[in-house]
Order: C-alpha cells, then sequence, then structure tokens
C-alpha cells in the first residue's frame, strides 16, 4: 500500500501554508522595524550634529585641541551620541570617546566623503575603534571642516531579538491551534473513507450482509448507499449463479450417460458419477492424468485420435468391470475448442451393455419362433405329401400319417397359444382382464398337481406338497395354477424317472414364496439368468420335444403381473429350485 | 529438484501407463481369442502388436534423453531406469500376446477340441498378475508388487496339469495331436506371460524401495 496517509497529507498543506503566511509578515516587520530605527536614529544624530554646529559658528580653525574636546565631551554628557570633529584633510581633531591623537585619517570614511561634497553622509558599519555596529551621520561646517555624530546599534539589535521572539511564539502557538484543527479535519476525511473501504473489501471476501452506516457528510452519504445498493445487488446476481450451478451439477451428476473431460495435456476437468461408474474410476478423478485413472486403450486411443483431429468420433468399448463383467459403452467424443485453440476432449459414455443384450435376445427369439413354427410345419406338410404322393392302401395307414398332421397342428396351436398369452400379459390384459384378489394358496397347488398328475404318474414321480391352509397371497388363483403347472411339467421332465418333485409354501416376511424343486440335472450358472427368455435352449439339454419352449417366459410373466418374481437357485448335479414369490395376503 | 526433470518424468509415466493398456489390452484379447477361436480378433491382436513395438522404442529413446539431459540422482534415477526396464518387458509380454494370437489363428482353423479349464485358469492368473504388478507401479505400491512375484509358483503348477492334460489327451485320440500340441505351447507361452508381470514386480520393488529381489535375492 503505497501513497501519503491523508492525515499526513492535511498535516503537511496546513503547517507549510501556516508557515508560508507567517513568516514573510515577520520577516517584513523586523524589516520595517529596523529601517524605522535606522531613519530615527540618523535624524536624531544629524540634529545632534547640527546642534554642535551652532556652538562652533566660526568653524574649528583657531580652537586648540583641548577645547574642542572639552566641547565634544560635553555634548556627549548631554546626549547619547558620540561626535568626533574631522579637519577638511582627514585628520581628527577632537573625539568626545577616544584620544583623537591616536585615532587614523577619516578622509576615506564614506560619511566623511559624503558630508566634504556638502551633502548629510550617513554610513553604517563596524568601528574597528570601539567593535562594534555604529551608525555614522557627519555634515559639514561653515569653515569646511566636518563634525560627526555616531550611536552604538545595540538597541535596534536587542528590539530586534524581542521582535523575532514574539513573532515566533506566535507563529509556534497560531502553528499548534491549525496543527489540531487539521487534525480533526483529516479525521473527519479519512474515518468515513477507511469505513468504505472497509466495507468494500468484505464485500469481497464474500460477505454481502454488512451494510455501511449512511453518516456524516453528504458525499459520504452518497458512497453509503451506492455501496450498499451494489451489494445488494451483487448478493442476489451471486445467489443466482449459484443456484444456476448447484442445479446444473445436480443435472449433471445424476444424469445417465457418463461425461468425461479432460483438458490438452490429458488431465481430467469434468467427470459425472455416471462416467466414474461405467469406467470404474476414483472419487478423486479431477486434475489427474487419465493415464494413471483408466487403463482402458481404446478409450485413451479414442481421446489421443479425437484430441488431433476435427471430427467427432464415436465408437464403442469394452470396459472390464470384475473379474467376468464386461460392460460395452458407446463413446462419443469430440475436441473441445476455446478461442480457436484446442482445449481438450469432451466424451460422453453410455452403457450399452443390456441395449446389445436386447437386440440378441430379440433376434433369438425371431429365429426360434420361426424354428418352433417351422418345425411341426415341415412334418405337416411331410405326412400330407406322403397321403397324396404315395397313397398308401388302407385307411390305417393314411390315420397314421393324419393323426401325425393333427398332432402336430395341435403343438402348433399350442405354441401360438403360448405366445398370444404371453403377449396378452406383457401388453396388460392379464392383470386387467382377470381380477387379483386375496385368496388361499393350498387350493391352487392342489389343482396344479391335479393337472398335472397324469404326466407325474407316467414318471412315477411323487410330489411332496408343504403347505399351511390358511396361508393367503394377493393374486389370481388361475394364473398361478398356470405358472405352477409349467414349472411341475419342467421338473416332470427334466427330473429322473420315480424322482421326488416338492412343492413347498412359505411365508417370508409380507411375501408367500412358492418354491419347486427336482432332482434333474441342474442349470449352469451361465444359463441361469437366461432359462426365463423364450425359447431359450441349453447346449446340451436334452431336447424334450413336447414344451413350446415358452413355458417358463410365461411363469416369469405371471409372476411380474400379480406384483411377484421368480428366481433359480440351482447347481450342477445338485437339482434346480424355482422360487415363485408373491404379494402376501394381509 | 528442477521443474523440467518432474514435468519430463510425468510425461514418461504416462507413456508408460498408455503402453501399459495396450499391452493389458492384447493380452486380454489373444486369450479371449485362442479360447473363444476368434480368428478375427486374432488378426487385431497381431496388428496391434506393432503398435505396442513403436510406443516402447519411443518410450526407451525418451528415457536416455531424460537420463542425459537432466542426470537425475536417487529415487528419480531409479525411477526412470526402471521405466526403462518395465517398457521393455512389457514389449515382451506384447509379443508373447501376439504369439497366443497366432496360435488361436491357427488352433481355430483345426477341428475344435474342448480346451483344458487349467489353461482358462492360467490365463485369468496371468492377466490378474499383470493388472496387479501395472496397478503396483501405478500406485508404487512393493506390498502388492511382493504379492505379484507370489503368485507366479501358480501358473507354473497350472503349466505342468495342462501339459499333463495334453499328454493324456494325445495318448488318448493321437488324431488331435496338432490341436494339443498348440494348447501345450499356448500354456508356456502364458505361463512366460506370467514370469515377465513378476519381472515388472520385480523393477517395481526395485524402483520404490531401492532392494534388489531378481534372481532369489531378496534383503528381506
Amino acid at each position: 500500500m503505497g501513497g501519503v496517509r491523508i492525515h499526513i497529507a492535511v498535516i503537511a498543506a496546513v503547517v507549510l501554508s501556516g508557515l508560508a503566511a507567517m513568516l514573510p509578515l515577520a520577516w517584513s516587520g523586523a524589516g520595517i522595524l529596523s529601517s524605522f530605527y535606522n531613519e530615527m536614529t540618523a535624524r536624531e544624530l544629524e540634529s545632534g550634529a547640527r546642534l554642535l554646529a551652532l556652538a562652533l559658528p566660526a568653524g574649528i580653525d583657531g580652537k586648540t585641541r583641548e577645547e574642542l574636546g572639552a566641547l565634544v565631551r560635553a555634548a556627549r554628557a548631554e546626549s547619547h551620541a558620540r561626535y568626533t570633529l574631522v579637519r577638511k584633510d582627514g585628520i581628527v581633531v577632537a573625539d568626545s570617546d577616544e584620544d583623537a591623537e591616536r585615532m587614523e585619517n577619516h578622509l576615506n570614511r564614506p560619511e566623511i566623503k559624503a558630508a566634504l561634497a556638502g551633502e548629510t553622509g550617513v554610513g553604517t558599519r563596524l568601528s574597528p575603534t570601539l567593535g562594534a555596529d555604529w551608525l555614522y551621520v557627519a555634515t559639514k561646517l561653515a569653515d569646511g571642516n566636518v563634525i560627526r555624530a555616531a550611536s552604538a546599534m545595540e538597541g535596534l539589535n536587542k528590539r530586534l531579538a524581542q521582535w523575532w521572539t514574539k513573532a515566533l511564539a506566535l507563529v509556534a502557538g497560531s502553528l499548534a491551534i491549525l496543527l489540531i484543527m487539521a487534525l480533526v479535519a483529516s479525521h473527519l476525511i479519512s474515518k468515513p473513507i477507511a469505513d468504505a473501504a472497509a466495507c468494500a473489501e468484505r464485500y469481497a471476501g464474500g460477505d454481502f450482509s454488512y451494510r455501511l452506516p449512511a453518516t456524516g457528510a453528504a458525499e459520504m452519504r452518497r458512497l453509503a448507499g451506492s455501496l450498499n445498493s451494489m451489494a445488494g445487488e451483487l448478493d442476489a446476481r451471486f445467489k443466482l449463479v449459484d443456484r444456476q450451478r448447484e442445479e446444473m451439477r445436480v443435472v449433471f451428476d445424476n444424469m445417465s450417460e457418463g461425461v468425461l473431460a479432460v483438458d490438452e495435456t490429458g488431465r481430467v476437468i469434468l467427470v459425472n458419477g455416471a462416467a466414474r461408474a461405467i469406467l470404474t474410476l476414483p472419487e478423486n478423478a479431477y486434475g489427474s492424468p487419465i493415464e494413471t485413472l483408466s487403463r482402458n486403450a481404446d478409450l485413451l486411443d479414442a481421446i489421443r485420435e479425437t484430441a488431433s483431429s476435427d471430427r467427432p468420433s464415436e465408437r464403442e468399448i469394452r470396459v472390464e468391470h470384475e473379474a467376468a463383467r464386461e460392460a460395452l459403452v458407446q463413446v462419443h467424443t469430440a475436441r473441445i475448442r476455446e478461442d480457436g485453440r484446442n482445449a481438450g476432449v469432451l466424451a460422453a459414455l453410455r452403457d450399452v451393455s443390456r441395449l446389445r443384450q436386447l437386440e440378441i435376445m430379440r433376434r433369438d427369439f425371431v429365429a426360434n419362433v420361426s424354428h418352433e413354427l417351422r418345425t411341426p410345419i415341415t412334418a405337416i406338410q411331410g405326412s400330407l405329401e406322403t397321403i397324396l404322393d404315395e397313397r398308401p392302401a388302407g385307411a390305417e395307414k393314411i390315420a397314421e400319417f393324419v393323426e401325425m398332421a393333427l398332432r402336430n397342428t395341435k403343438r402348433m396351436g399350442a405354441i401360438i397359444d403360448d405366445l398370444l398369452f404371453l403377449a396378452g400379459m406383457e401388453s396388460g390384459l392379464g392383470k386387467e382382464a382377470e381380477k387379483v384378489g386375496v385368496s388361499s394358496v393350498l387350493p391352487a397347488v392342489n389343482e396344479a398337481i391335479v393337472l398335472c398328475g397324469e404326466d407325474a404318474r407316467s414318471r412315477k414321480n411323487v410330489i411332496e406338497v408343504d403347505c399351511d391352509a390358511n396361508l393367503t397371497a394377493v393374486m389370481n388363483p388361475r394364473l398361478v395354477v398356470h405358472a405352477l403347472v409349467n414349472l411341475l411339467d419342467n421338473a416332470i421332465k427334466y427330473g429322473p424317472e420315480g424322482g421326488t418333485i416338492a412343492v413347498q409354501v412359505a411365508r417370508d416376511g409380507d411375501r408367500v414364496r412358492i418354491t419347486v424343486s427336482d432332482q434333474g440335472p441342474g442349470i449352469a450358472p451361465r444359463h441361469q439368468s437366461r432359462v426365463f427368455e423364450r425359447f431359450y435352449r441349453m447346449n446340451g439339454a436334452p431336447r424334450v420335444k413336447k414344451g413350446s419352449g415358452l413355458g417358463l417366459a410365461i411363469v416369469k410373466h405371471i409372476a411380474i403381473a400379480q406384483g411377484g418374481d421368480i428366481r433359480l437357485e440351482s447347481e450342477i448335479g445338485a437339482g434346480s429350485r424355482f422360487i415363485l414369490s408373491l404379494p402376501g395376503g394381509k | 529438484m528442477s521443474i523440467h526433470l518432474h514435468r519430463e518424468m510425468e510425461n514418461l509415466n504416462r507413456a508408460a501407463l498408455e503402453m501399459c493398456a495396450h499391452v493389458e489390452q492384447n493380452v486380454r484379447d489373444a486369450a479371449r481369442a485362442f479360447l473363444g477361436r476368434d480368428w478375427e480378433l486374432a488378426r487385431k491382436v497381431i496388428d496391434a502388436d506393432r503398435h505396442v513395438d513403436r510406443m516402447e522404442m519411443d518410450l526407451a529413446e525418451n528415457c536416455l534423453k531424460t537420463l542425459a539431459l537432466y542426470q537425475p540422482v536417487a529415487s528419480d534415477l531409479r525411477f526412470i531406469f526402471s521405466l526403462s526396464k518395465i517398457s521393455g518387458i512389457l514389449e515382451r509380454i506384447g509379443d508373447l500376446a501376439e504369439n497366443l494370437a497366432r496360435k488361436g489363428k491357427s488352433l481355430s482353423q483345426l477341428e475344435p477340441v474342448v480346451v483344458p479349464k487349467e489353461l482358462t485358469d492360467m490365463a485369468d492368473q496371468a492377466r490378474a498378475m499383470l493388472k496387479d504388478s501395472i496397478d503396483s507401479f501405478v500406485d508404487r505400491d512393493a506390498i502388492k508388487a511382493r504379492d505379484v512375484i507370489k503368485a507366479d509358483g501358480a501358473v507354473n503348477a497350472g503349466k505342468r496339469l495342462v501339459r499333463k492334460a495334453g499328454e493324456e489327451a494325445i495318448l488318448e485320440k493321437p488324431a488331435f495331436c496338432s490341436q494339443w500340441l498348440i494348447v501345450i505351447s499356448a500354456s508356456r507361452n502364458v505361463e512366460r506371460m506370467a514370469d515377465m508381470a513378476a519381472n515388472i514386480a520385480t523393477e517395481v520393488v526395485y524402483s520404490v524401495e531401492g532392494k534388489m529381489i531378481r534372481h532369489g535375492f531378496d534383503c528381506e
């Protein structure tokens, strides 16, 4: 903080101007005083000299030195002046204070010279004989000789000293008063300025709640008013900016697309929650070079290539999450430009694994439907063509082929029925058309077992039921029977001949769980998540001719339609357990 | 210490990490191509190895340049020295990945055999070792590096198991002899990768602690 403080500036100005006004005044006073004194003394000396000249009407010629000495000494006694009588040739003939014989020739003295020329000579100088400042006045006598009167200047010097003492004391006194006034005035000026500065510093520090009191001079009141209104406005704007930034941050952090930006040196400048989750980045990724955060070569390539190209790019990269799981991520990258120069790369990331999986499922579904429908049609076509082409003899032979065609027609019908049922469930008809309400679980279980009874008996299976008769669930009994029939059907088909199938119904908190366990070969973990897809077939599983391939998909949709879900627990060689969970009644 | 040296060291570190990313990806893709009989992917890995070679040359030269220009001492010197060695090891791992991919390419042309589970496990272990060794390099974590060195034994055991399984399979069905020879040599390939990962870990221990623990010497 350079610059002179207001106090010092004001005080210096006042003191200097005071001195500038008073000192010349004192100086000129002293000058007037001394010239007045000189004038008065010169006049007095001149009249003294002229008076003494009257006592010598015939001049000094013819008078002895003794007479003249007595005369000047008498004059000296009557006045305060020293008198000297000097001859035309400069020789001193009498002096009131000194021995005239010993005095030097006075012809060179200015006052004597002037007097000899006929004027009144005046001179001021140090007297070599008496050693002090003296004023000399000389005048010519009637006979051409000169009389000179002189007076020491001690009186003047004493007066001047008095004058200066008084004048300086007065100057000092008024300077003291001026100083006090200057202090007060500078305080009055600088205090509000310091207050305003402190207030502005608070604002700069972000504290807008402070208000400057409007007191003092009109200018200061105006300054306080404008500072206060500026603070109010700034406060409102900062709050607006803060709110907008917070809104942006919330949107940015919670959007499902990942956003990652790096600057031109490859350091992360922007990353949101989704990007962190997709790329498994640490929490404090800001400022770190991207290479230290992610070792995904495709991502690094995408960023590097975009940084040196004007065109935005799009690619799909694989990101390894845990040891086994891998995500397919779509990456859009674009260069960030700032004032026409390259300022980094922005990448938008989207996890498309699920999308790709759904695409695969849809493709598989279409292929499977075509395949499943194609098989019976081929069989029907084959039977009918055989009848037509070969015209087998005998009604029995024909009946055999017709029966084959009929059986496959039924199979096609069953598949189409299941597809329609599924479509209905999916479009919400299953929930809308049939009522869901609280009802007992046991009757539904029993009905399903009765419906599967014949198949179970043919494979010598035993179905064990463990169910409390009082258990109720929020469900549609018809749909639950349908689902249980499908589950039991699978258990019978895939379980060993003579095996035991267990149906267990239990309460689990506010839900009811119906578990169907079989003693089949089990399902490998990699198939477990997919067995509920339509027409999904495990490689190597015994291909059972009968089913439509839609059974488990139907079970899943029935569960979902009633607010429940279906789970599979299975291990190779240890059987499978399908767990249908429904909302419990009351 | 000079700001320029540290900036240069950071650039070297980043270049090394980018190389790590590519090598890791090549190893992953090579294993996937071999086990999944993916001819296309195998070709991609073979092409990508040229890129890794290029990176290794650049990195080695930049390490030398930095050493000559700034003449670092103590841990800075150890770091750059280790970095230059690690880049060489990474390049060799890249070559091994390329070899594995070539074997995958040949295998995919032959009649399929069921690859023994031991080889899949070995590949997973080797990849995990590579990942951990690079992580220990990134984090300057000597403890993790020592764990990587210890894990090498399991991969060696896996190689012996694969060899045994291969020999039995050849005796049983000599028709599939060429497939099994490829599988056995692939297992050697994977085992070499694990060795290299352990070498990286050794360099990390040296870079961090200043202790040489190669050839079974350990000051611990």
